[in-house]
């Protein structure tokens, strides 16, 4: 692991960071325990681990959402003081905006920056488009289902055009087929536009379809860190491949299950 | 086509109850036969609310428009009756209005500030809880004595009513915002006029629309209170003028006025904020 990168050079930069929570017995919970990790500009690195064990706080002190912390995190060259217009977030929970139109929450990050109406709704239809709900811009979200409400969150965050994506979960409550399809329109985003994309996922399948990279975290601290090494786009015979079940068996060891 | 056929049919049983409760209140009106100190019904039957109790209503009149009043000599008309009726309802109408447009604004403002400020948490709230477990009735002689019995006293007691339902309104509705719509606003690079504006506002509209239909009815009571108290105009002086002279079917007319505007009040309420929150799933039911 290459605990001492460039700042500068690299797309986030984390030194050294350690996270504590206070339970509301007053007890102090250490969610990530001196985590180093450098991440280049254009690499789709996936974080894998069990639930609760830090992948989430990482992702979170990362995009500015969580104030307190020791070590150092940079994004671009810049200390992570809070959250910024260069680290777009795709969240684990639902966070389309039910009162505005399918076209307004895409364009929302556009609207924030202050692009004139016009430019935005093409901007907006032309990354509805990409994810294939091109006919339902002028739809509510609640009349969208959760996997179309899932596209909605990926064009938002691909229309306000951050160089880094952070995405936490995003498809972990959508049915398979649904999930496939959506790593597919994810993958040829990211292929496109070689955003750096920071995936936390509990999936190591779908770690390992979408992922350059692979870190594994257990217990608050990075337990492996894994460059992959098989060809993109990945079909499901590439996951078959003796490489691809030596990678997915060491990474599940990492984790705990075997 | 099914929901046409619920609606007719919910149309009819409605009316239906209100023919029954008719009937209902004709047989009273001739079983009890009752009178008051002034020889009136306590139980007016509907052809001496029309002949007489409304007829009367003349008698609030004060005789503009060319219309004589009774003061001045005249036999009483249905004329003057509706004016004087039209009249109060107006003084009414506008005291009603301004109370609950400033209850709004203070109510929405300070549940929204003790919500969002720590400061206005500790400053604000402690006094606004307690006017909330005040009843209300009990702050009349205080709005009195403190803004007068006239139109600007009313209006204060009905805002006053109006904000605190409100508050307790906003309060909720702004702390069952999800945490995430703001966390995505803040990496969009929202700043906090934008939040306000295209987060949280929209945000709490569905969950005060309820508390927004509770105070516009709570506030045609509140006028009626502040007006039994020594107001010189509106309809609750009425009340008080038919009180003293147990003028029960005149008591009733008011009422009826009162039922037919508080449900008026919350028909326009009700649909226009339907169409405020047309993007919630109570928007369609």
């Amino acid at each position: 692991m290459d605990a001492r990168p460039n700042a500068m050079t690299k797309a986030i930069v984390v030194r050294n960071l350690c996270v504590d929570f206070t339970r509301d017995d007053g007890g102090r919970v250490r969610a990530l325990n001196n985590v180093s990790v450098a991440i280049a500009q254009g690499e789709f690195i996936c974080v894998v681990g069990r639930s609760g064990h830090g992948k989430t706080t990482l992702l979170n002190v990362i995009g500015g959402l969580l104030g307190r912390y020791e070590g150092e995190v940079y994004a671009l060259g810049k200390k992570v003081t809070g959250p910024g217009i260069d680290r777009g977030v795709i969240f684990q929970r639902d966070a389309v905006f039910p009162w505005m139109r399918v076209e307004d929450n895409v364009a929302f990050g556009l609207r924030v920056a202050g692009i004139p109406k016009s430019e935005r709704a093409r901007i907006a239809r032309e990354h509805l488009d990409m994810v294939g709900l091109g006919d339902v811009k002028r739809a509510w979200p609640r009349e969208l289902s959760g996997g179309m409400r899932a596209r909605v969150a990926v064009a938002g965050v691909f229309a306000s055009d951050p160089p880094i994506l952070l995405a936490d979960e995003p498809f972990g409550a959508l049915d398979y087929v649904t999930r496939r399809q959506l790593q597919e329109v994810l993958f040829q985003l990211w292929q496109r536009t070689q955003k750096t994309v920071l995936f936390v996922t509990h999936d190591v399948d779908e770690a390992l379809r979408l992922g350059s990279r692979v870190i594994v975290i257990s217990n608050g601290a990075i337990v492996e860190d894994q460059h992959v090494d098989l060809p993109p786009p990945r079909t499901d015979d590439d996951l078959a491949t003796p490489r691809s079940l030596e990678l997915k068996h060491l990474l599940l060891r990492h984790i705990g299950l075997e | 086509m099914r929901r046409r056929r619920e609606r007719l049919s919910r149309a009819i049983s409605g009316v239906g109850v209100l023919i029954v409760l008719v009937l209902l209140w004709e047989l009273l009106s001739r079983l009890v036969t009752a009178t008051g100190s002034y020889h009136e019904p306590l139980v007016p039957s509907w052809e001496y609310l029309w002949s007489n109790s409304l007829l009367r209503m003349a008698d609030y009149w004060d005789g503009s428009f060319g219309i004589p009043s009774t003061v001045e000599g005249a036999a009483p008309s249905y004329a003057a009756a509706l004016l004087a009726l039209t009249k109060a309802s107006l003084v009414t109408f506008e005291r009603v209005l301004a109370g609950v447009a400033c209850g709004l604004v203070a109510g929405i403002g300070l549940g929204i500030l003790v919500s969002t400020s720590r400061l206005a948490r500790r400053l604000v709230a402690p006094t606004v809880h307690i006017l909330r477990m005040t009843p209300f009735l009990a702050m009349i002689p205080l709005f009195n004595l403190w803004f007068g019995a006239a139109t600007f006293g009313i209006i204060l007691f009905v805002a006053y009513g109006v904000a605190v339902i409100m508050f307790i309104g906003a309060i909720n509705a702004v702390g069952n915002i999800p945490k995430v719509y703001f966390d995505r606003a803040a990496t969009a690079g929202a700043g906090v006029i934008t939040k306000y504006q295209l987060i949280l506002l929209p945000a709490i509209v569905p969950e005060l629309r309820s508390s927004l239909l509770l105070s516009f009815g709570l506030a045609w009571s509140l006028v009626v209170a502040g007006e039994l108290l020594g107001a010189q105009e509106g309809l609750g002086v009425i009340v008080t003028y038919a009180l003293q002279f147990a003028y029960t079917g005149r008591v009733m007319i008011v009422a009826f006025l009162f039922i037919l505007y508080s449900g008026i009040s919350f028909v326009i309420v009700e649909a226009l904020s339907r169409r405020l929150i047309a993007w919630h799933h109570q928007g369609t039911q």
